[in-house]
């Protein structure tokens, strides 16, 4: 392919600059394909291989292409947020095709499995998506990030089982992992937002504070939210979200007895 | 008077001296001794060309100011002006200089900087020292021509500032000055506008040196234009290099500035340039900067070694700038031998490809003749890129700045 700079600059020189010849080859695509073969190799887990299980491929994709929409939607500050929110959704994919491994066990175990589901799967893709110049400090700062994120959400949801009380209800349980998620972030951004205060002599705008804490945690509702609505909808699912966060199935219709249905 | 005068009085001289050798070695020696206590004499009536430089306000900022920093300060001053809570206070603060920091207050609600002229912790009886911004917002203030109080160990002056205020998060401000000192001055058949800007930057005073006619141009000391250069000791200019003396003068409380051009000779080398539409080309080397205007393919400069060469091109309605910083390698004047130099026009637009994983990234640069950068100066639109493949347009686009 040729190049070609094109400038007005009077009579200094031509308006057009020579063609620069460069070579150029389409980019591997195995940046891009690998997070997806390592999710089939998940769903490809014993416990997975039933057909309900592939349905996990929706919300994933579907929040990829929200991503993909993103960075034209939200301004430049928020640039750093988009990269690690597609390493995130893996992630939380991650936790949902695994979690048969930790259903019905100890909430302290569920928090474990689906921080390192979570931590490790994002920490792939994330490394996956960089490109050679952003190697190096940047990408060590945006792995603790996602490292720290992914704590926060599996957190999150072992609260939110705490918080329905063993009941599993739909809205109750979205509402409760919403109130959880925003308890978590407000509880990990206060030093940081100490930390702020305490270096800006002027202090910093409330504004700037709400968007420290609320933006992660509504991210994070976000994220998580497809991956709820499948379990709603899924029975496979259905079933590991209720045994991840200990939710007891819903009581079924009290039984008339024998006696009583002859008496009438 | 000019050297070659010089050496034309001493030749004249000693010509004399020999006409009259016959007479006798008395009288000779007579002659002799009578010739060098002329010569003697013309040696020390070398006369500067001295140029008084009057204060004048630019309509355009010129540069940073001389104040370097603004302290904030949340101790109340003595007296103050009522501001409601949104007052914020601080202190000018001129690094470099002897002069005391500057109190000042702004009122954002009122839009208002008090200024503390007199220095007595009193804000409210400097009646000259009070500015209203033309900004809407209460956050960001742009107070213009403001008479910034100075003083040296002559008396008191004062230069113009326009003042940026911005209270976001911090109180953080900008000084632009809107003062310096110009005269004119005959050299080399030609009028010129000399000038004097006092930045109290780690530069120091920057000359403005430029054609008499261009005087009604704004300048800056940021355009690259190069028609303002750090006042060094020596300044070689229309074939001659001169030391340069600056004192300041006081006439009825008004200051100026007297810039003195002494004469020097010293050897000079030959220089080639490959390159074309040169305008001004400035080399600085220690405490001596060369300027050379419309140099041509040669000319002729004193002899030394230079670290720093600017380079403006001129063509039509055109200008563009060129830094050329040969740390490693001097460029190198001698009277032995020619030295070439490779930059100037024509100038290239180019595009510079480079891959970044799954990116393209295409950064525009603008060449010149030896690979030196330039940048255009005064309004510009963004440079452009065609992408072809087989000879087909497949893309195009424009760059963005920065």
């Amino acid at each position: 392919m040729a190049f070609i700079a094109v400038a007005d600059i009077g009579g200094l020189g031509a308006r057009e600059g020579p063609a620069i010849l460069y070579p150029w080859r389409p980019p591997s695509i195995l940046p891009s394909v690998l997070p997806w073969v390592a999710m089939l190799v998940l769903l490809a887990a014993p416990a997975n291989r039933k057909r309900k299980a592939l349905w996990l491929l929706l919300p994933l994709a579907l929040l990829l292409l929200v991503v993909s929409w993103l960075p034209n939607a939200v301004q430049n500050d928020a640039d750093e947020l988009v990269d690690v929110v597609r390493p995130m959704a893996f992630g939380i994919a991650a936790i949902w095709s695994l979690s048969f491994l930790w259903v019905w066990k100890h909430r302290l175990l569920a928090l474990v499995g689906s921080f390192l589901a979570s931590a490790g799967m994002s920490v792939l893709v994330l490394v996956l998506d960089q490109s050679q110049s952003t190697m190096g400090l940047e990408v060590w700062m945006k792995a603790l990030t996602v490292a720290v994120w992914a704590l926060l959400l599996s957190a999150s949801l072992v609260v939110a089982g705490i918080i329905c009380r063993r009941q599993y209800r739909p809205g109750r349980v979205v509402a409760s992992l919403m109130a959880s998620c925003v308890a978590l972030h407000v509880a990990a951004a206060i030093p940081f937002v100490l930390a702020a205060v305490i270096g800006q002599p002027g202090g910093i705008p409330g504004s700037a504070v709400l968007a420290i804490v609320l933006v992660p945690a509504l991210a994070s509702v976000g994220m998580l939210l497809p991956f709820l609505l499948l379990s709603f909808g899924n029975e496979l699912y259905r079933e590991r979200l209720q045994g991840m966060l200990r939710l007891a199935r819903e009581p079924l219709p009290p039984m008339l007895k024998p006696d009583a249905a002859a008496a009438k | 008077m000019r050297p070659e005068h010089f050496a034309r009085q001493q030749a004249s001289g000693c010509r004399a001296a020999a006409r009259f050798r016959h007479v006798g070695g008395f009288l000779c020696i007579l002659a002799w001794l009578a010739n060098s206590v002329s010569c003697l004499g013309q040696t020390e009536t070398v006369t500067p060309v001295e140029i008084a430089l009057k204060y004048s306000e630019a309509q355009e900022p010129i540069g940073l100011a001389p104040v370097a920093s603004s302290l904030p300060t949340t101790q109340p001053f003595t007296k103050e002006p009522p501001g409601g809570p949104s007052k914020v206070r601080g202190r000018f603060d001129f690094h470099g200089a002897d002069i005391p920091d500057l109190p000042w207050l702004w009122a954002g609600q009122e839009k208002k900087l008090y200024l503390d002229l007199n220095r007595n912790g009193d804000l409210t009886d400097d009646t000259n020292g009070v500015f209203v911004s033309s900004e809407r917002t209460p956050s960001y203030a742009v107070l213009k021509s403001v008479p910034l109080p100075l003083h040296s160990e002559f008396g008191h002056y004062s230069c113009l500032v326009d003042i940026h205020l911005y209270n976001f998060r911090q109180v953080q401000c900008t000084m632009w000055l809107r003062s310096f000192y110009e005269g004119r001055v005959t050299l080399g058949g030609t009028e010129w506008q000399v000038g004097v800007v006092e930045t109290h930057s780690p530069e120091g005073r920057q000359l403005l040196l430029r054609p008499w006619s261009r005087r009604g141009q704004p300048f800056s000391l940021h355009s690259g234009s190069r028609e303002t250069l750090p006042l060094l000791h020596s300044l070689f200019f229309q074939g001659q290099l001169y030391d340069l003396t600056c004192q300041e003068q006081f006439d009825s409380q008004a200051r100026s500035l007297r810039l003195a051009l002494t004469p020097k000779t010293v050897p000079l080398g030959e220089v080639h340039v490959s390159g074309a539409h040169l305008g001004r080309l400035t080399f600085r080397g220690g405490q001596v900067i060369a300027v050379i205007d419309r140099p041509g393919q040669s000319f002729r400069m004193p002899t030394g070694s230079y670290s720093r060469l600017g380079v403006v091109l001129e063509a039509e309605d055109s200008r563009a700038y060129a830094n050329v910083n040969s740390a490693a390698a001097d460029i190198r004047v001698e009277a032995s031998q020619a030295t070439t130099l490779d930059v100037g026009g024509p100038l290239t637009n180019l595009v510079v490809v480079s891959r970044d994983a799954t990116h393209l990234q295409l950064n525009y640069t603008l060449e010149g003749r030896g690979g030196e950068t330039y940048t255009l100066i005064g309004p510009r639109k963004s440079p452009e890129f065609r992408i072809l493949r087989e000879g087909k347009q497949v893309a195009a686009g424009q760059f963005e700045f920065g």
